[in-house]
């Protein structure tokens, strides 16, 4: 019998029942905020970080050489680039900054003083710990104003100075020629490709396990006996991955169109939160990848729920279905492992080879195309083999639905469903 | 040449492991009859009707239903007859309306008789609209019974179709199936009460553990029962003496009690004077043969019709 019109029946009546349950409501309202919520964390960290500009007051009791200091001061701790911000003001009152900076008006007070040997020496009173980042970056700067004070004092000239200063050529060789630059692996290609196998993981086993729960659902209350009359086992199966894929991806587009809407909207929220952008942004992003990513995605998928189907056919009780659907979570689970390490050595023979393998090519093809390349064989291979796999595993699902339908209350046994399977031509 | 029989059975014999569900059945339901498949609870019944529907296949033997095979045309014989599950259950969520509207999507087959079902099974628009899981067991129990025939099938198939339907409910189904025979239409169905047995059947097959214990016609059988006789007469007591099937007499003053098998005819020339003040024949029961049938393990009283 044709899988269509029935299939769609069944996957349309599986996919109004779960968009319009109020569970699925609530819990993608909940999902979608908290995708929001990442998108945003960095306004939020700044936010709740405060107000991070640093603010020190300098004292030397020589006007002269407290107004150099602050100059140079300004200068080397505004080229530097880790990001702190820093706010310096003169101190003419010692006692007063001190007060400041025991008040919180200030986070440090540095003194400078020029010893009876014309060397500097600088002092920092403040609450902050040995380990803090502005701390570092100060020690830095008054490293620098010291090594020009002292290069002054031999009487070295300014543009001497500056090329003394000048930045130091300092390049990374590593000991595999191959080997991807250390710089690239935290890029945007990275985190996407990271994303991307984190994404394929949570939908394969949520709704691979909603698929499972609701066909062992239709066995224990027996509704599959009356829809087995009326639909063929692979109908009802098609239909059902169908409908619960669709509802997922439903829920999944809602949940990922948030976080993306929250990312685009990020720079406009942060101007008017903070007035400053927060730092985070879609550009860079190759986000064209996600177009082959969606349709492995979602042949994956398809193969994932069609054998969670069959094997949540077997189960009698609902307490039983994550024993049967066992062997799915650990394929899901490897494919997912080997995604994580892959993301380090996506030019691996063994990366290569999988990345062919329906079972995991959503977690590895779209990957190896942002970190490496996939030749054009590679892609009809794969595509050749994921539509091979949904076949062989409709077949086989189809095959465990029919026999596990009737094997109402039996211990649920490898051995059992072989057996149902042999009997059930 | 005669139409092939709408179920036809050879031998069937279903093992589940090491128990035994059905012992080399053997049956046949004609077209155009109202069969009653009889057994008290577990006997095997639900076993041979999803066998009949394939989806159970059998350990031996083999059966036709509409003269398709039960393994190579399960899917056609499926499409083509109407089933009613035993204890039936619909997706809660959808209206009974909407379960029947879904069900007869993915059967095809058209709901030539819906309304009419609708109508005499007194599940009003009203009812329909509302969503299953607030349906009584009655109600669910309709629903079953209406996807079942909805599309007027020439065979249907129904697992102890009047479980939890009210008595008025139940006339309006014994009606049914009467108009559903008077049509041509074959009905196939088990109970474990045999008073609708009684009342429906051309013929009846009794099983129990398995085994057909008895296949005959409902007449037959209700001519071969059992009644009980009780009188009383004033005077001179009759002459019971040459009476054919009469026994277990007790007499108590002017009151006499008794059973009779079979043909009363002997028994009402007997008693036939004026003395006689009162009598009463109780009509045979198919239960008091469904007991006898169940009474001890006693295989000799196997009856073949």
């Amino acid at each position: 019998m044709d899988l269509f019109p029935n299939a769609w029946h069944i996957a349309r009546r599986e996919y109004l029942t779960r968009v319009r349950s109020r569970t699925f409501l609530v819990v993608t309202v909940l999902l979608a905020l908290i995708g929001v919520g990442i998108a945003m964390l960095p306004i939020v960290g700044k936010l709740i970080g405060g107000d991070d500009t640093t603010t020190v007051v300098v004292h030397a009791d020589d006007g002269q050489l407290q107004s150099t200091t602050i100059a140079a001061l300004r200068l080397t701790l505004d080229a530097g680039q880790d990001g702190n911000a820093f706010e310096i003001q003169a101190a003419d009152d010692a006692a007063a900054a001190r007060a400041g900076v025991r008040g919180g008006k200030a986070d440090g007070l540095l003194t400078v003083t020029r010893g009876p040997d014309d060397e500097l020496s600088f002092d920092i009173f403040t609450d902050a710990g040995p380990t803090s980042q502005w701390l570092f970056a100060m020690r830095q700067a008054a490293t620098q104003i010291n090594i020009g004070d002292r290069l002054e004092r031999a009487g070295v000239d300014e543009s001497q100075a500056g090329a003394i200063f000048a930045a130091t050529p300092f390049a990374v060789t590593p000991l595999d020629p191959n080997a991807p630059n250390p710089e690239d692996n935290f890029g945007p290609d990275y985190v996407l490709a990271l994303a991307m196998v984190i994404l394929t993981f949570m939908a394969v086993l949520t709704y691979g396990q909603w698929v499972a729960t609701s066909v062992a659902e239709e066995k224990s209350s027996r509704v599959m006996e009356l829809l087995i009359t009326a639909a063929t086992p692979r109908q009802l199966l098609a239909g059902k991955v169908i409908g619960t894929g669709a509802a997922g991806l439903t829920q999944y587009l809602a949940v990922v169109a948030a976080a993306l809407a929250g990312l685009v909207l990020e720079g406009t929220v942060a101007r008017i939160v903070l007035g400053e952008s927060s730092g985070a942004s879609l550009e860079g992003l190759n986000l064209w990848v996600l177009g082959p990513f969606g349709v492995f995605f979602i042949g994956g998928f398809a193969l994932y729920a069609l054998l969670y189907a069959g094997l949540g056919s077997m189960a009698s009780r609902q307490e039983d279905v994550q024993q049967v659907v066992g062997p799915m979570i650990l394929i899901g689970m490897f494919g997912y492992f080997a995604g994580f390490t892959a993301l380090n050595v996506p030019d691996a023979a063994w990366v290569r080879w999988l990345s062919l393998v329906p079972f995991f090519s959503p977690y590895l093809l779209p990957m190896r195309m942002l970190l490496s390349s996939v030749a054009p064989w590679e892609w009809a291979a794969a595509a050749g083999l994921m539509v091979a796999f949904l076949a062989g595993a409709l077949w086989v699902a189809a095959r465990l639905y029919s026999a596990g339908v009737l094997l109402y209350g039996q211990r649920v046994g490898l051995r059992s469903v072989w057996r149902a399977t042999r009997v059930h031509r | 040449m005669r139409a092939p029989d709408a179920i036809a059975t050879q031998g069937l014999t279903k093992h589940y492991g090491s128990v035994t569900a059905l012992v080399a059945l053997t049956l046949d339901v004609h077209v155009g009859e109202i069969f009653g498949f009889l057994g008290p609870n577990g006997a095997g019944k639900s076993t041979m009707i999803r066998t009949l529907l394939g989806f159970l296949h059998p350990t031996q033997g083999s059966a036709t239903v509409l003269g398709l095979d039960i393994v190579a045309d399960s899917v056609e014989i499926r499409r083509r007859t109407g089933y009613l599950p035993g204890g039936i259950a619909l997706y809660d969520s959808l209206s009974g309306g909407d379960a029947l509207a879904y069900l007869a999507d993915l059967q095809d087959r058209g709901t030539a008789m819906r309304d009419e079902l609708c109508e005499r099974l007194q599940m009003p628009a009203s009812v329909l609209r509302r969503k299953v899981r607030d349906y009584s067991r009655g109600m669910r129990q309709k629903i079953g019974v209406i996807q079942a025939l909805q599309h007027d099938p020439e065979l249907a198939i129904l697992d102890e179709p009047t479980e939890g339907l009210d008595p008025l409910m139940q006339h309006a189904f014994y009606d049914l199936m009467d108009d559903q025979r008077k049509k041509g239409r074959t009905i196939f169905f088990s109970s474990h009460v045999l008073s609708e047995v009684e009342r429906m059947c051309d013929r009846v097959a009794i099983i129990r553990s398995g085994k057909l214990m008895a296949l005959q016609n409902v007449d037959d059988l209700l001519a071969r029962r059992k009644r009980k006789v009780q009188l009383r007469w004033r005077g001179v007591a009759p002459d019971l003496g040459g009476v054919p099937g009469l026994a277990d007499v007790e007499v108590e003053g002017d009151r006499m009690s008794a059973t009779l098998l079979g043909d009363v005819s002997g028994f009402v020339r007997a008693i036939a004077s004026p003395s006689l003040v009162d009598l009463t024949i109780e009509p045979a029961r198919l239960e008091e043969a469904f007991l006898e049938y169940y009474a001890g393990d006693d295989a000799s009283e196997e009856v073949r019709g």
